[in-house]
């Protein structure tokens, strides 16, 4: 056993060599490398860790807004049923005025339609009544009747004021007609020519005439004034007196 | 039969004589240093590894680690020195299968110089973390008294590791020498084998032990409250 004391120099020399090159060519590299990855990897895990936090705050922020929307939802359902009834109150209370209203309006379209009826009804039943008795006496006229209705206009011509039998007997001087239903017979119209003379003290020379159509009766014409007695203004005014009896207006809902 | 590689001289230049330690020693050095070169030349820095960059980590990873559990320390400063011990004795054991390859650790001088290293290493590490009178005053603890054991200490676990490193291997090399004259063929290859496992555990040994020394003489006075040189 023996020591080389140049070899011993030698490798250590040599051992310092390989330090050296294992040093350059391989710890550094490797540690450099490794360094570099960890760093990689511990920026990765912040950024990661980073991200977390972002998400965790972004979750916190998202359940406080669910919540927050779930207290308004609940805020907004309640204030909506609430403006819903009230608005279900308003509406039925409109509609129930409405109804009221129509109902009102057409029970008295109602009561105001048989009025209506009835009053048609009677006026019809007077009409009716009237033109049966107006053919009853125009079937039952003859001259004799008509010699009477001439005694009528006699009296009623009588029976002016002298003031209104005087413009009469202005008027018919200048023109005088006597109009009949029926042909007056001549004793007749001498007889109603007398009566106007004297009445009317004037010379009167009556144009008489007869019309088929002419209600019963007989009517004095002249070109201003006209004096008449006929059946029919004894039933206009029957006819009046009956209208006046009809009520206007009922006051009967039932 | 030479059973140490200084023996066998390639050149002779006078004072300089070239021999088989030295020749396999800068063989070994150059593979280590190509292998290093060459695995290193397209390190990744992303999650995508090469497997010789995995190995590589690993083993510098490792070697880390293994400072770190033994130091306590910050593994950075001594990982050069500790790893590359390791790594060529490891790789002289385990060449060692090469027929024809004399592994450089065999030879005493090799042994001795790289125990010289650790012994050079001990105070230059110690040096820088406490400075001269820190580290000196390291070989009078626990009482002045202690100083020449101190000394005689240090210069005999340098020998120790010397020479441990060099019987392993030195002997090996022999007894399979000796056995390949006498035995079968199988016999002498399963001493081969259990060779190499032996040379790799020397190499784990013989860091560990210069790990130990240097964090020794490293080591924070608050966590060696009574410190004193190590002994091997």
């Amino acid at each position: 056993m023996k020591l080389d004391w140049f070899t011993v120099a030698a490798q250590i020399g040599n051992f310092l060599l390989l330090l050296w090159l294992l040093k350059r060519f391989l710890y550094r590299p490797i540690l450099a490398a490794m360094a570099a990855r960890q760093q990689r990897i511990a920026a990765a895990l912040a950024e990661a860790q980073l991200k977390a936090a972002e998400a965790e705050a972004l979750q916190r922020d998202y359940l406080m807004r669910q919540q927050e929307l779930a207290t308004h939802r609940e805020t907004e359902l309640a204030r909506a049923r609430e403006e819903i009834a009230a608005q279900r109150q308003l509406w039925l209370t409109q509609a129930r005025a409405e109804v009221d209203e129509a109902r009102e309006r057409w029970w008295a379209e109602l009561v105001r339609e048989q009025q209506d009826q009835r009053q048609t009804l009677q006026r019809e039943a007077s009409q009716r009544l009237l033109a049966l008795a107006r053919r009853a006496l125009r079937d039952l006229g003859d001259a004799e009747l008509e010699a009477h209705i001439a005694s009528a206009l006699l009296a009623r011509l009588q029976e002016l004021d002298g003031e209104t039998r005087q413009a009469l007997a202005q008027a018919a001087r200048e023109s005088c007609a006597i109009r009949t239903a029926f042909p007056l017979p001549e004793s007749q119209q001498q007889t109603l020519t007398a009566g106007l003379r004297q009445l009317l003290n004037a010379d009167l020379q009556p144009d008489f005439r007869s019309d088929p159509a002419a209600p019963l009766g007989i009517t004095l014409e002249t070109p201003s004034q006209r004096l008449a007695w006929t059946l029919d203004s004894y039933l206009d005014g029957f006819a009046a007196e009956l209208q006046a009896l009809i009520p206007p207006g009922g006051n009967n809902h039932s | 039969m030479n059973i140490s590689p200084d023996q066998t001289i390639l050149f002779d230049l006078g004072v300089v004589k070239i021999n088989a330690t030295l020749a396999y020693t800068w063989l070994t050095i150059a593979l280590l240093a190509g292998l290093a070169r060459w695995a290193t030349r397209n390190l990744s820095t992303t999650g995508e590894l090469s497997p010789w960059q995995n190995l590589l980590e690993v083993l510098v990873e490792g070697v880390q680690n293994q400072i770190q559990d033994i130091a306590r320390q910050d593994p950075g400063p001594f990982l050069p020195f500790i790893a590359t011990l390791f790594l060529f004795i490891a790789a002289c054991t385990l060449l060692a299968i090469v027929p024809g390859y004399e592994p450089p650790t065999g030879s005493l001088s090799t042994t001795t110089a790289l125990a010289l290293g650790v012994f050079c290493a001990v105070p230059f590490y110690g040096v820088r973390r406490h400075g001269w009178r820190g580290f000196l005053h390291l070989y009078l603890e626990p009482t002045p008294l202690m100083l020449p054991l101190n000394i005689i200490g240090e210069l005999a676990r340098t020998v120790a590791l010397a020479v441990r490193l060099y019987g392993n291997v030195m002997s090996g090399a022999v007894v399979g020498a000796i056995l390949l004259l006498i035995t079968p063929l199988a016999f002498p290859a399963l001493m081969h084998a259990l060779e190499l496992l032996t040379g790799l555990i020397q190499a784990y040994i013989f860091a560990v032990l210069a790990t130990v020394f240097i964090a020794a003489a490293t080591a924070a006075q608050d966590q060696t409250a009574n410190p004193s040189p190590p002994r091997a």
